[in-house]
């Protein structure tokens, strides 16, 4: 029956990694490379989130989170990625590290690195009970967030104009511009959209962990990227995939290694990814790195 | 393939291509090559295979940028535009080898193919393009992937002439179809050409475009070496043969290439 209840902890925590998951692969599918600026992306925002609402109504707190976290994805093109069409994805991976550190600096310097209570309402916290079961409101809230938010990315990318450009310019960047896509118009769409995500998991994130302190990034990038890698690299689906795997595991290791072990959970789960990769290194939705590019 | 019911070109314009001079980082592909594709013409350019045909092509449509000359496309000079502008002035290209988007749906890679058109313009486009294609209609839901090669090559050029291109550039839609398959497929160009649009089609087979181009060029050595329309006007299968003829030239002093 333990495991149960891991499951439903791994579900939120695991809708959690995947809009994580999510917010890399809409810009990796089509640039090729995984940010690791992402999780420093989130920090900022629930940063921003906890300096407002101070001041603000909590919602608007979240809704300017939301726009910080579009303007924030967006201003990095200018900054980083200006030529990042003629540029590999390891060097595109190396800046967005640098961007990270960069980010991580400057927020330790306006915020200073001490822990900041994260502001939720007193709901969020409490429990319901599904008979021998619990489950924080939190987490059911995150659960249903993450099905809405991917629902509406799924609806953006496949019924949108922009959406099918996007798409499009996933599989074949050249053939999209044959087409008179310009790629800096996807660039924009792709950061808009992860800015956008990276604004609804700080909230979610951060409502569950309490409190948030600027060196958090690179956790969230590092969950990011497992996601990401274990979906396929370039696949926005099996990036979603890939981040409830990674969460339901995470949450099932944790609770049923026995005790002296459960502390060295993700090296079991590292152990996990890395066998998963030789046997399917192209992840589990994706197309091999070399062949999609 | 039904007959055509609707036009939906914008106004005719001659593509002029000046000296042009193209290549490959220091390689030279290209040297000073002049061409015109006149609206409601068939133009087609030949040449061995390793001619500079395509490159040509992705010249023509800003994919590799021109060194020198001028590319004109009515009162436009395209060399300023950026390929996506290029689309918006009426210069379509379809490319080498179809690359048909095969994870968007036949419906998607349209709509792709509209994407500099107003909205409002792409269902009446789409629905022409449907006439003329029915078996597209017929697969309108399925992948790109999920068609066959003759079917992908239908709507590679359905999807080129979406943005309502003035000028369209076909590179080798012959390749890899049946000749039953391509005969459709190029009784289409006709149609096109008929509708005002200028064709500029590339193909390296010239017994394929004897009875179907009104201009032969032949692309040799990065230059053009044979442009006599008129006399291809006259007698087409005559200029071919003579295309031919100068065609396997350079095949042979280069030995292969």
């Amino acid at each position: 029956m333990i495991w149960i209840q891991a499951l439903l902890d791994g579900l939120s925590i695991g809708a959690s990694y995947a809009l994580l998951g999510a917010g890399v692969a809409v810009i990796s599918s089509v640039l090729r490379f995984v940010s690791f600026s992402f999780g420093g992306q989130v920090v900022f925002v629930a940063l921003v989130i906890t300096a407002l609402a101070t001041s603000l109504p909590l919602w608007l707190a979240i809704v300017a989170g939301l726009v910080a976290g579009v303007l924030l994805s967006v201003s990095t093109i200018p900054i980083a990625y200006r030529r990042a069409a003629d540029m590999t994805p390891t060097i595109l991976v190396m800046i967005s590290f640098a961007l990270g550190l960069a980010l991580q600096a400057a927020m330790v310097m306006l915020f200073s690195d001490t822990p900041r209570p994260f502001p939720s309402p007193e709901w969020l916290s409490g429990q319901i009970e599904l008979g021998p079961f619990r489950i924080s409101v939190a987490s059911v809230v995150t659960i249903v967030v993450a099905i809405l938010v991917l629902g509406a990315l799924g609806l953006v990318l496949n019924q949108t104009r922009i959406g099918i450009a996007i798409r499009g310019a996933a599989e074949d960047p050249e053939v999209a511009q044959m087409l008179g896509v310009r790629p800096r118009a996807i660039t924009i769409a792709a950061f808009a959209l992860s800015g956008l995500i990276s604004g609804v998991v700080a909230y979610l994130w951060y409502s569950k962990a309490g409190s948030v302190q600027p060196r958090d990034g690179l956790e969230l990038s590092l969950n990011a990227f497992i996601a990401v890698v274990l979906g396929g690299l370039t696949s926005l689906k099996g990036s979603v995939a890939g981040g409830l795997v990674l969460g339901v595991a995470t949450a099932l290791l944790t609770t049923l290694l026995p005790d002296a072990a459960s502390g060295f959970a993700r090296v079991f789960l590292f152990a996990f990814v890395i066998v998963l990769l030789l046997v399917r290194p192209e992840g589990l939705m994706g197309k091999a790195w070399e062949e999609s590019r | 393939m039904q007959g055509t019911t609707s036009s939906p070109a914008r106004p005719p314009a001659s593509l002029v291509v000046s000296n042009v001079t193209s290549g490959y980082g220091k390689h030279t592909v290209l040297e000073r090559v002049s061409l015109t594709v006149a609206p409601g013409r068939i133009t087609a350019l030949t040449g061995v295979n390793g001619a500079g045909k395509s490159t040509l092509l992705s010249t023509l449509s800003g994919q590799v940028p021109a060194r020198e000359g001028a590319i004109a496309l009515g009162a436009l000079d395209l060399n300023r535009l950026s390929p996506a502008d290029r689309v918006v002035a009426g210069l379509s290209h379809c490319p080498q080898g179809r690359r048909v988007l095969v994870s968007l749906t036949v419906e998607e890679n349209l709509a792709l193919g509209g994407w500099t058109r107003p909205k409002s313009e792409l269902e009446d486009r789409r629905d022409w393009l449907f006439d003329v294609f029915p078996v597209l209609a017929d697969k309108r839901a399925a992948r790109g992937g999920a068609l066959s090669g003759g079917q992908q090559q239908m709507l590679a050029i359905a999807r080129a002439l979406m943005s309502a291109p003035a000028v369209l550039l076909v590179d080798e839609p012959s390749m890899g179809l049946a000749p039953a398959i391509v005969a459709q497929v190029y009784g289409l160009l006709r149609e096109l050409a008929e509708l005002g649009i200028g064709v500029l089609l590339v193909e390296e087979h010239v017994r394929l475009i004897e009875d179907i181009a009104d201009d032969v060029l032949l692309l040799s050595g990065g230059q053009i070496i044979v442009e006599d329309a008129q006399a291809v006007h006259a007698d087409p299968a005559a200029a071919a043969r003579r295309v031919l003829a100068g065609a396997a030239d350079p095949y042979h002093e280069s030995g292969g290439e």
